[in-house]
């Protein structure tokens, strides 16, 4: 791995040194209970998210088409939109733990991004030479990124169901609940995802005559879609508890895990079409 | 105490809906199974077409009519369509942990339950059905006003798609026209839009023409490669008694093009750079002008040769064994010789005027001390004077035919300088330095990979890394596309179009697609052609849904906070 990460771009290498600053000013916020601090942390990790945007931007550039055809450009993207929803979610819900687990995950996907570095730059296939392959790509790692801070939400939820300071309030009266927030960040992926979804069935219908393969790619996207329309609904009817509800996201994020990384390991995968080039 | 024995009495009677909605979900999925069975075995037993379908159809109605009540009552509420929900996703990852479509009629507990072909089986569909029937019950009961809109369009949108698809499934078809350019064929193959498998033909009314096809890769890109052999990888012994290759080397660095810039590789205190690139590289030969003063220590001959299979070039040295002669395998008409002395016995039969002696084999022997050169052809010699860059003309048109560049009476004179002919990417080879910290440079030459052989490589001294020069981007295709005319039953041509990936053709309610392409056969191409009466529907639903969705989590939110 350090190899990989040695003869990666200066950029890689400097999103990196970011995201683990971020993580290590976390770290340390635990225990500076400060509103200072809680704003530092966030605009320390603005800083990282405007580094990984110029990482994306410089591998379009210098691929000449949209970063996102290899596994290993994917996950830098899906970094990027994980950066995005988390940071949208921490200024909107002021609460720092998600941006704590956020980094934690982003530093994760950067080191296993390192395991699957594509070495040579991949050009586009012709059936992905489309102006659909970008806002499909783009509403489904909105989704995931989205969907993800969620789960994030969910499993804190299952270790403070009361919920927890908001570091805007220093602690004393704003609460943050975390089925609430969950719940909210669970909405705007599931728009994402439904919009991903259905992008991608119209593209396949121009590529490939056909909207629907019922490929496995195409099926645990749709697994994935029910489990978070099973969630909304669950909540909406409250026939379900909180901790239930908070299970059923975490059981719809390691779908969407094993959608994006797991089709390898199906014995139907051998047919899809939806497979990312990688070493 | 009154709100929690409320929340008590609300979740036992959830639990007792979703309890029931199980049951009846399951019910229909028994209803499914049996039906389809029912086609299968009348159809294969009484072999009247669409009696199958019609009993299978009629047991499935009068089964489910059985349990309409109940199914009425329950199918708006929302445990029941939740239950419906995680019942599909069962469902669908069931079908992508089974190889779907394998044969047609699998025997056995798994063709008795379908789950060879999951998402065609009446049991799948029929939780399709039950939650078109929520949807629309669900819908129906809720106000139809502004304020509701996104609801309604989030729940009726999915009974659109679900009818577009069924209207494609049963009124549409997929196929495909094979066409070699300048055919024309009104009938298409139809096939099995997930297997793949062409079951019957239809036809068209109108032809389709090839006029052209075309497809292209991308530009090349030629990168330095920075390669590591993996030692750890062992010899495997294969089933038909090969040993397999050891662990393949791994490309761990790419680098484009850029002279002067330095590069380290990892673990080491070796560096390289690239110093030169030559798009179309050759050497630069030079050679002394007056070759008389000197002597004649190891003579040598460059020859440039223009021949059927391409313009060449050879060396051709005296003194060396085997390397003197080059026998006619460039198709030039007659082997290549070269003497600085000639032999006594060869000079004699040379200067005779009797012509005998030789063999039928055409040769043009060089004969370097006295510059001439002995054309030897259909069993008579010709002789002319050696001058360098003048071209002898071995075929009438001069298409084939030679030149010597330099005659060289001790090749160690000769200085070859690297060079490029031209811009263009014709023969590219990247010069790289590489030195360790300090000490002095070394020059490697890096070739691409030739369709003949292997590239020109490099072995970093001392590590496990090598160095190459590749393109692999030029090996991608870059577009397919195919000009095609429709020529009416007249033999008119109505209308005439491109057709490539992602951009289909729509003529008469078909569409036309880029689907297939053989890079073997730059003549040959596959044209998708379908008919689908539902794909508006679809397209239509897929839109309402999206904005349903958005309006029910975001609009409505407003309208509520206005």
């Amino acid at each position: 791995m350090l190899e990989s990460f040695y003869y990666t771009s200066p950029l890689f290498k400097a999103a990196v040194a970011s995201y683990g600053l971020v993580l290590f000013t976390y770290l340390i916020g635990l225990f500076i209970q400060k509103k200072w601090y809680g704003q530092l942390s966030l605009g320390l990790f603005t800083a990282a998210f405007l580094v990984c945007t110029i990482l994306v931007g410089d591998r379009w550039i210098e691929a000449g088409r949209p970063p996102f055809k290899s596994l290993y450009e994917s996950l830098v993207f899906a970094v990027w939109t994980t950066s995005l929803v988390s940071l949208i979610a921490e200024w909107r819900f002021k609460v720092r733990l998600i941006g704590l687990l956020s980094t934690i995950s982003i530093i994760g996907i950067f080191l296993f991004s390192l395991t699957k570095r594509d070495v040579e730059i991949i050009a586009l296939p012709p059936a992905l030479q489309t102006w659909m392959f970008v806002p499909h790509v783009i509403s489904y790692f909105v989704a995931y990124g989205a969907l993800f801070v969620a789960g994030l939400g969910a499993l804190l939820y299952l270790f403070f169901p009361n919920g927890v300071a908001s570091h805007h309030s220093l602690g004393k009266q704003e609460k943050i609940d975390f089925s609430v927030f969950t719940y909210q960040i669970s909405k705007l992926g599931f728009l994402f995802l439904t919009a991903g979804l259905l992008l991608g069935a119209w593209w396949g219908q121009n590529a490939w005559s056909n909207y629907w393969a019922w490929d496995p790619k195409e099926n645990w996207a749709f697994i994935t879609w029910l489990i978070f329309a099973a969630y909304l609904h669950f909540r909406n009817i409250g026939s379900m508890s909180e901790r239930g509800l908070a299970w059923v996201v975490i059981i719809g994020v390691l779908a969407i895990v094993f959608t994006y990384l797991g089709m390898d390991y199906l014995p139907t995968a051998g047919d899809s079409l939806h497979t990312y080039s990688s070493e | 105490m009154n709100n929690s024995s409320n929340n008590k009495s609300h979740n036992h009677t959830d639990g007792r809906v979703f309890k029931k909605s199980i049951h009846l979900i399951s019910q229909t999925v028994l209803i499914g199974l049996i039906s389809q069975n029912i086609y299968h075995w009348v159809g294969k037993n009484f072999l009247v077409p669409g009696i199958g379908f019609l009993a299978g159809i009629l047991v499935f109605i009068g089964l489910v009519a059985l349990m309409a009540k109940p199914l009425y009552r329950i199918i708006d509420n929302p445990p029941f369509n939740v239950s419906n929900l995680i019942f599909i996703a069962l469902a669908t990852a069931l079908g992508t942990f089974i190889p779907q479509q394998t044969d047609a009629a699998v025997p056995g507990l798994i063709g008795f339950l379908q789950l060879n072909d999951i998402f065609h089986s009446w049991w799948y569909v029929s939780f399709f059905a039950l939650m078109a029937g929520g949807l629309v019950k669900i819908s129906s009961k809720k106000k139809f006003n502004l304020e509701n809109i996104g609801f309604h369009l989030a729940h009726l949108s999915p009974i659109l798609v679900l009818c577009g698809f069924w209207a494609d499934h049963f009124l549409g078809f997929k196929g495909i026209i094979k066409l070699e350019e300048g055919q024309q064929k009104s009938t298409v193959l139809l096939y099995n839009g997930q297997s793949g498998e062409i079951y019957d033909s239809t036809e068209l009314g109108f032809s389709i023409r090839l006029d052209h096809f075309e497809f292209e890769n991308h530009e090349p890109d030629y990168r330095i490669q920075l390669w590591k052999r993996d030692t750890t990888g062992r010899a495997v012994m294969v089933s038909h008694g090969e040993v397999n290759d050891p662990k393949p080397s791994k490309m761990v660095a790419s680098l484009p093009l850029e002279p002067g810039k330095i590069h380290r590789i990892y673990g080491s205190d070796m560096r390289f750079r690239l110093s030169e690139f030559y798009p179309d590289f050759e050497f630069e030969y030079e050679y002394p002008t007056n070759i008389d003063t000197i002597t004649a220590k190891d003579p040598g001959i460059m020859i440039d040769l223009k021949t059927m299979d391409g313009d060449a070039f050879v060396q051709l040295r005296a003194n060396v064994a085997g390397r003197n002669k080059l026998a006619d395998m460039v198709n030039l008409g007659a082997w290549l010789e070269f003497y600085w002395d000639l032999p006594d016995s060869l000079n004699n039969r040379l200067s005779s005027a009797i012509q005998t002696g030789f063999t039928k084999q055409n040769r043009i022997i060089f004969d370097g001390k006295n510059q001439k050169i002995y054309f030897l052809i259909h069993g008579k010699i010709t002789e002319k004077a050696l001058k360098t860059n003048e071209f002898h003309a071995m075929s009438e048109n001069g298409n084939i035919g030679f030149s010597v560049r330099h005659l060289m009476p001790d090749v160690a004179y000769m200085k070859a300088t690297p060079a490029t002919k031209s811009q263009e990417l014709k023969n590219p080879v990247a010069k790289v330095e590489v030195w360790k910290k300090g000490g002095s440079a070394q020059n490697a030459f890096l070739y691409p990979t030739q369709s003949a052989g292997k590239g020109g490589s490099f072995i970093v001294p001392g590590t496990l890394y090598f160095l190459a020069m590749e393109s692999i981007k030029d090996k991608e295709t870059k577009y397919y596309k195919s000009e095609v005319s429709v020529v009416g039953e007249d033999g008119q041509i109505v209308k005439q179009s491109p057709i490539k990936v992602n951009e289909p053709m729509l003529y008469k309610g078909f569409r036309f697609y880029q689907n297939d392409y053989d890079p073997q056969n730059p003549n040959y191409s596959g044209i998708g052609v379908s008919q689908e009466p539902g794909l508006m529907v679809i397209y239509m639903g897929f839109f309402l849904l999206v904005a349903g969705v958005a309006h029910m989590f975001y609009v409505k939110k407003v309208n509520n906070h206005a």
